[in-house]
């Protein structure tokens, strides 16, 4: 345990102190910034039915699919190229520690850029006077549900994206897995539902499963500020299963 | 045995080893999340619960023991702004329902969304099913019997714009009736030369209301007074259109009998001129069928053939529903029908309502004699606005504190226009509508659900064009900061 805080410590150092980290959080704020501010504008020129806060977390993935392979990309990979991933696994710590603490540090810091964002709505509000349209941009439902879904979400996705880097050596290649892993997990769980399937039968079957993978429906229930379970189960088990595919990748390739 | 061979069969063991741990690892995690699909829980955090089902819809889908299954077939066209608006209230709802009666057990709600331009064979399948020809249509089933769901009525409007949205009641009310063991009937009376259900005559015959009352799931038979010695138990209503002649004491005492003491209802269509013989039972129930005709010069409220056109409806659930999806209605010439509570039996349990009502322009006219000038006459005739549609029930609110189940329901519905519900008429403005909404009213459905509609007013803000510009500017502060520190520890660094 000791072992996994000197870690995290260090690999929360790493980012902290790396450019790519800052270019990757300019990047996300501006293009977050510039998100809130069209949805606002859309909110000026009709009525629309959700809140501005339902709106925003329903394009988490525009930012996911270049923040996540940016964070994740070097984490694993760049230690086998350098060869210092095999020299700390000859110090008396466990894979498993090494591959949490990249975990936890680069989860953290891509909370935190989450978290920068609840900066968007307290700005809104500070323009605005009357106080029945401050309240538009603190809808707590809607808040609470999306960052616990942005927080939900992220551990799989995260997660996917380490796996990715302990594939290869090559950061460019483990960038591109990490971003095709997410198309798949986001929007393949869509297509998935497009498959003309019979209702009865064994395939009929596989509706329920299907349905079960949407990120896009989990998003539009914790969004909206409905909490369910099931995405609980599902995100979380996603990663750790594949940490522990990253832990098995770590011991065998190192 | 060489050292090369010990390392081939350590190597195999430990891929042996690694595949194990991905199996068991794939094993392990594919059943958390199957049991975590099967055992799951949802919370709604909205304040007003917007995507939760009342406690009430809840406690009735707990209680329903047939299976019911509902089919959504509509056009799932993403540019149509109204469709994409109701496909998306009706899968939330839809979805909540299922998983209500998923979660308790029983499964008995199913639910199948078929896009008609996508799943044209599957649509034709399910509709032919049930005779229905037409394509855009919501069906509740349970077994053989259907009840249709109109969109229209999903939603309460207002000034032409959608605000709530009122599809709980709808369908709960909706798999209340088909799941029902009792099969209630609509009577249409036959005798005194009323509208007849199987003529197809433009202006007498009533068989595309008959084809619309099929359609809409209701039992439709015709009876004739004399051949039963009382109103059959299994009536949901009995609608008198448009009796030719009189009706004899004893029709009128059986009709008598079947609203005091089988709380039945009556709707009942009368059109001007003479008397109908029912006069006297109507004005027990505070309704007095006025012999006069509706004289309308209001330009508004005459349509180019000389039709009334009624924009007139009050408070109660009969005229809401017409007047919050903004229709009028088209009535020939309609006699009033005046609420008259003075003389009713028993006033303090009478409970009366003017629904529909002509323009401030018209009058109640005496002259009928052909030939005679029509003026408002101040000494005879009646000024608008002339009601000519009174709904009498009878309440059991009294001045005590329990309830006269003794005199609980009863409810009579009487219109002083038949014609609008004619072939020639039924599909103009809001006839047909105005119709299902009285029958639903005289049949109860839905009556006794009282569900909040859910608002689906949307949110705005008004912002200038130099507070969107400053807007950007401040939302780019937290990118600049973070840009500042970037730097900041870089400079260090170096």
């Amino acid at each position: 345990m000791k072992n996994y805080f000197n870690l995290f410590r260090h690999e929360l150092k790493v980012i902290l102190f790396s450019p790519s980290s800052y270019v990757a959080g300019v990047l996300f704020l501006v293009l977050m910034g510039l998100i809130y501010w069209t949805i606002l504008k859309g909110f000026t020129v009709s009525p629309q039915e959700d809140t501005p806060a339902t709106q925003f977390f329903r394009v988490f993935w525009i930012p996911a699919f270049f923040v996540v392979p940016l964070l994740t990309m070097r984490s694993v990979a760049e230690e086998r190229r350098l060869g210092t991933l095999q020299t700390l696994l000859t110090t008396p710590t466990n894979s498993f520690a090494i591959v949490f603490a990249k975990f936890s540090a680069i989860y953290l810091f891509y909370l935190f850029l989450w978290v920068a964002t609840i900066s968007f709505p307290i700005l809104a509000a500070e323009l605005t006077s009357v106080d029945q349209i401050r309240g538009i941009f603190f809808d707590s439902a809607s808040l609470l549900g999306g960052f616990l879904f942005v927080a939900l979400s992220g551990t799989l996705f995260i997660s996917l994206g380490i796996f990715c880097s302990s594939l290869t050596r090559s950061q460019l290649v483990a960038g591109m897995l990490c971003f095709t892993g997410l198309f798949l997990l986001i929007a393949g769980s869509r297509l998935l539902l497009e498959i003309p399937i019979p209702e009865t039968g064994a395939l009929g079957a596989l509706e329920a499963p299907f349905r079960y993978f949407q990120t896009f429906e989990h998003l539009i229930d914790f969004s909206g500020g409905i909490l369910d379970s099931r995405p609980f189960v599902y995100y979380l088990s996603g990663c750790l299963l594949f940490l522990v595919f990253s832990v098995i990748l770590v011991e065998r390739k190192a | 045995m060489s050292s090369r061979d010990d390392f081939r069969r350590t190597n195999r063991w430990r891929r042996l080893n690694i595949l194990l741990q991905i199996l068991f690892c794939l094993s392990l995690i594919a059943a958390v999340n199957h049991l975590g699909s099967t055992f799951f829980e949802r919370r709604d955090l909205t304040e007003d619960r917007k995507f939760s089902l009342s406690p009430e819809t809840e406690a009735y889908l707990v209680s329903v023991e047939a299976p019911v299954e509902i089919f959504v077939i509509v056009p799932d066209i993403d540019s149509d702004m109204t469709t994409r608006r109701v496909l998306r209230d009706l899968r939330k709802l839809l979805a909540n329902m299922e998983f209500v009666a998923e979660r308790e057990g029983n499964q008995n709600i199913r639910v199948e969304f078929i896009d008609v331009f996508r799943e044209r064979n599957r649509a034709r399948e399910v509709l032919g099913r049930h005779g229905i020809t037409t394509m855009n249509s919501i069906l509740v089933t349970s077994g053989t019997r259907m009840k249709q769901v109109s969109i229209d009525s999903l939603y309460t409007f207002e000034d032409g714009e959608m605000r709530a949205f009122r599809g709980e009641t709808e369908f709960l009310s909706a798999i209340l009736q088909v799941t029902q063991q009792n099969d209630q009937k609509v009577y249409f009376l036959s005798g005194q030369g009323e509208l007849s259900l199987q003529s197809v005559d433009a202006l007498n015959g009533l068989s595309k209301l008959y084809s619309f009352l099929q359609e809409r799931g209701f039992t439709v038979e015709t009876i004739e007074l004399s051949n039963f010695a009382r109103i059959p138990e299994d009536a949901g209503t009995v609608v008198i259109a448009a009796p030719a002649t009189q009706f004899r004491e004893r029709e009128t005492s059986l009709l008598r009998d079947y609203l005091s003491n089988d709380n039945g209802s009556v709707l009942a269509l009368f059109e001007p001129g003479g008397q109908t013989g029912l006069e006297e039972l109507a004005l027990e129930w505070g309704i007095r069928i006025d012999d006069r005709f509706v004289v309308d010069v209001g330009p508004d409220f005459q349509s180019a053939t000389g039709d009334l056109i009624i924009r007139e409806f009050s408070e109660h659930p009969v005229g809401n529903f017409i007047k919050n999806l903004g229709l009028t209605a088209l009535f020939g010439l309609p006699r009033p029908i005046l609420p008259d509570l003075e003389n009713a039996r028993n006033p303090d349990t009478i409970q009366l309502d003017t629904l529909l009502l002509t323009s401030p322009q018209s009058w109640a006219e005496n002259e009928l004699r052909p030939g005679s000038t029509i003026s408002f006459d101040e000494s005879e005739d009646l000024p608008g606005p002339v009601p000519i549609a009174v709904a009498s029930q009878r309440s059991s609110e009294t001045g005590f504190d329990f309830a006269l189940s003794a005199v609980q329901g009863g409810k009579i519905l009487v219109i002083g226009n038949a014609d609008f519900i004619t072939n020639s008429r039924l599909d103009a403005f809001g006839n047909r509508l105005l119709f299902l909404s009285a029958l639903n009213w005289c049949m109860d459905v839905g009556n006794n659900i009282n569900i909040a509609a859910k608002d689906v007013r949307g949110y705005m803000v008004i912002l200038s064009q130099s507070d969107l510009r400053n807007l950007l500017i401040w939302l780019m502060i937290p990118a600049s900061v973070l840009a500042l520190i970037g730097i900041l520890v870089a400079l260090i660094r170096r």
